[in-house]
């Protein structure tokens, strides 16, 4: 054990923070908190990260990927964000590329692949119905074999995106004569395939992200299936196990400390900044000790990646537990710094931070409840 | 940065946790509390014979020149087996304090005979009126040479029963210095001072003791000395939550109520799993404090390690007063150790400066950050 700073991830650093002030055009740079960019913002700065060879920053090279350990790859995250860099389009980037990298046939790979590395194509996630939510594996939509096509009839719920999106990768039931998990297959959908229909869901922060998917009598070809029939579950138990290191949402963590400590300078009780008392210095203290734990959890969790092992496993839940509570607590305090402001619904007062806060409270739904995670926790640390 | 043991530092934590299996089961742990001498002199030597003394003191003063990891390790093992004997006071404050001074021959003379465990030193700072806070002192050391006199009242210092010397935190023209008293001085009064836990503290009455002026900046020393046992007690309180969780996870197995186990209620499941969720943040933040140590200056470090003190501390009271309700009515009783746990949390949070005293700290220094970004 040592906690010496690691050079190359030091000189990595430097590279990225380089690229980024020769690369990032100032016109692409995102001030607020949004959850996704523009699409043709992401559009255009995926293009650029193609053209530096950076494309698909999260995948194993073979996969036409960077390589970049994950370590790397929390300090690329980190210094997007904090440039203000657009999000990448994180369906298709973090969800179903690892899923194409390994199950995908080449051809379906070399189909699906190069529109994601040059911004063409965005995806949605169709997981959750309305029926099934935490009991993810009792999914009903149906998906028949006709011929060379599936059928697919059914829906799907709290899709985000999924009205800006090209395709959706989705969990259908294959069989419903097996097991409830045996029966599932994992299926990639032209969302402008008739029969398909999205309707809006917004949600408490005002704005639309989420939809309802409704799927009816659309055709699939059969050679939109990855992997075999039934392997769907296991699919998405990959998938979800991709996940662990970045479910704490560090970039986000450190921008609230950033926000924090500007509004902190900047507002005033009767001509005091805030900073100047106690009483809201020593809350911004606790979060700053708080996150520097979170942060090395987060270094913890990423050492332990590939690692099959229950601990493993176990703390990347416990780190989802412990990293959305801080979301969550540190955007109601930005809320709470501005005062009066903080009641107001007009959406430039307080520069979104509101919105933030109210979308935050997903955090803890979304990925696995965190009472899912604590079943989680409870079974793999205890046997329970 | 690399999360796993080195093959000796996994050899000295396994030597550490058979030491406490062997020979620190809650059975013996209770005799040794209730002799109430705040240790047995037999474990004393074991310490020494392994090495647990020297562990963290460099080869040129006699110690195996490991740092605040191999403490760490030490004292992780240590909090599982709520070792009572003053490890944490003598071997890691007092060695570490005295390292971090500038006077060659104090060090030349006593490093030595601490990693054997010939001697025994001990560190009188904290007040009561400092609450912790090294750079207040109200003991004052007056006079020169051989006409050096303290004279002021030092409380809670850990290992200073039996401890041959001791080394105060004192005022002088020259702000605040450590002066190194002989145990037997005149006008020293030592009075044990048991602590909640079962170990023992002492509390000192110094009126115009004979004392000798360690060279350097003695503040600096005290510091750097407090930084490594703050570091340590962490590491000890992060190896109590996890041994209080397990023996919750072990009564949650067995004990039967309405016909089944009660592990299976799910509000007692999810009660462990946050415990055990909070334990790990525990341990993440004593790694952020070790590396701090390792890479940091003293200004960058102190907030780090007073966060660490403050969020350690709390998650080790949290933790341990959940196991206590785990357990229902006989988490209550002596008889069982959770209860103990619970103690030595409680005990923790006051030492080396409470929860408001190191958020205050980190408070000061977050004011300095931004007023100096703002400038």
């Amino acid at each position: 054990m040592d906690f010496q700073p690691d050079p190359t991830i030091e000189a990595f650093r430097e590279t990225v923070r380089a690229f980024l002030r020769d690369k990032l055009p100032a016109d692409l740079v995102q001030e607020g908190l949004e959850m996704a960019s523009p699409r043709a913002v992401t559009s255009r700065w995926q293009c650029i990260l193609t053209e530096q060879g950076w494309g698909a920053p999260y995948w194993e090279k073979p996969h036409g990927g960077t390589g970049w350990s994950v370590e790397e790859q929390l300090v690329f995250d980190e210094e997007c964000t904090a440039a203000g860099a657009p999000k990448l389009e994180t369906f298709a980037h973090k969800l179903l590329g690892p899923v194409l990298n390994h199950f995908a046939t080449p051809e379906q790979w070399q189909v699906h692949v190069p529109p994601i590395l040059n911004g063409e194509h965005f995806w949605c996630q169709g997981f959750s119905e309305p029926g099934s939510g935490s009991d993810l594996a009792s999914l009903r939509t149906r998906a028949e074999r006709r011929g060379d096509h599936y059928i697919v009839n059914g829906q799907k719920i709290w899709t985000s995106y999924a009205h800006r999106a090209d395709w959706i990768f989705l969990l259908v039931r294959t069989n419903p004569e097996a097991k409830k998990q045996a029966g599932i297959s994992f299926l990639l959908v032209d969302m402008k395939t008739p029969g398909i229909t999205v309707r809006p869901i917004v949600s408490i922060d005002g704005e639309h992200h989420l939809n309802e998917v409704f799927f009816d009598e659309v055709e699939v070809p059969v050679g939109n299936l990855i992997g075999e029939e039934g392997m769907g579950w296991s699919i998405t138990k990959f998938l979800l196990n991709n996940e662990h290191a970045t479910t704490a949402d560090l970039p986000v963590l450190k921008s609230y400390m950033t926000r924090m400590k500007t509004l902190a300078r900047t507002l005033r009780i009767g001509g005091v900044p805030l900073i100047e008392r106690e009483d809201y210095a020593v809350q911004i203290a606790r979060f700053e000790a708080e996150l520097r734990a979170v942060a090395m959890m987060v270094q913890r969790s990423a050492a332990l990646h590939g690692d099959q092992g229950h601990f493993a496993h176990a703390l990347g839940s416990m780190l989802k537990l412990r990293g959305t509570d801080l979301q969550q607590r540190m955007s109601l305090f930005l809320v709470e710094m501005l005062g009066d402001d903080g009641a107001l619904a007009a959406p430039d007062t307080g520069q979104g931070l509101a919105r933030e806060m109210f979308f935050r409270r997903a955090a803890t739904i979304y990925g696995g409840s965190n009472e899912v995670q604590r079943g989680i926790v409870a079974k793999l640390m205890f046997g329970f | 940065m690399d999360f796993t043991l080195t093959t000796e530092q996994q050899m000295l934590s396994d030597s550490v946790a058979r030491f406490v299996q062997n020979e620190y089961d809650f059975d013996a742990r209770t005799k040794i509390v209730a002799a109430g001498a705040g240790g047995a002199p037999a474990n004393w030597r074991i310490f020494a014979e392994n090495g647990w003394l020297a562990a963290s003191c460099p080869e040129a003063f006699g110690g195996f020149g490991g740092g605040a990891i191999e403490a760490a390790i030490i004292a992780e093992q240590f909090g599982r087996g709520l070792v009572i004997e003053p490890w944490l006071g003598c071997a890691v404050l007092a060695t570490q304090t005295l390292l971090a001074s500038d006077d060659v021959a104090v060090k030349a003379e006593w490093l030595p005979a601490l990693c054997e465990g010939r001697r025994r030193l001990a560190v009188a700072w904290s007040e009561p009126g400092s609450r912790g806070a090294p750079h207040i002192a109200e003991t004052l050391a007056e006079g020169e040479g051989s006409g050096l006199r303290l004279t002021g009242r030092k409380t809670l210092m850990l290992g200073g029963v039996g401890a041959d010397a001791y080394l105060v935190s004192a005022r002088d023209a020259r702000g605040i210095g450590l002066f190194l008293v002989d145990a037997d001085a005149a006008g020293l009064t030592a009075t044990p001072t048991p602590l909640h836990d079962g170990s023992v503290a002492a509390s000192l009455v110094l009126d115009g003791v004979s004392a000798r002026r360690l060279a350097g900046d003695g503040l600096a020393a005290l510091e750097t000395g407090l930084a490594h046992a703050i570091c340590a007690l962490c590491a000890e309180l992060v190896g109590g939550m996890e041994r209080a969780i397990e023996i919750s996870a072990d009564y949650l197995r067995t004990r039967k109520q309405f016909g089944v186990t009660i592990g299976s209620f799910q509000s007692l499941q999810h009660r462990i799993a946050d415990m055990a969720a909070e334990k790990e943040l525990a341990r993440s933040t004593l790694f952020a404090a070790l590396a701090s140590i390792e890479n940091d200056d003293a200004i960058q470090r102190a907030p780090v390690l007073s966060g660490a003190k403050a969020l350690v501390a709390d998650a080790a009271r949290n933790v341990c007063a959940q196991a206590i309700q785990l357990h229902g009515g006989i988490g209550m009783t002596e008889e069982c150790a959770v209860g103990h746990y619970f103690k030595r949390a409680v005990v923790a949070e006051a030492l080396f400066g409470g929860r408001s005293v190191h958020e205050a700290r980190c408070t000061q220094a977050l004011i300095a950050e931004l007023r100096e970004d703002a400038a």
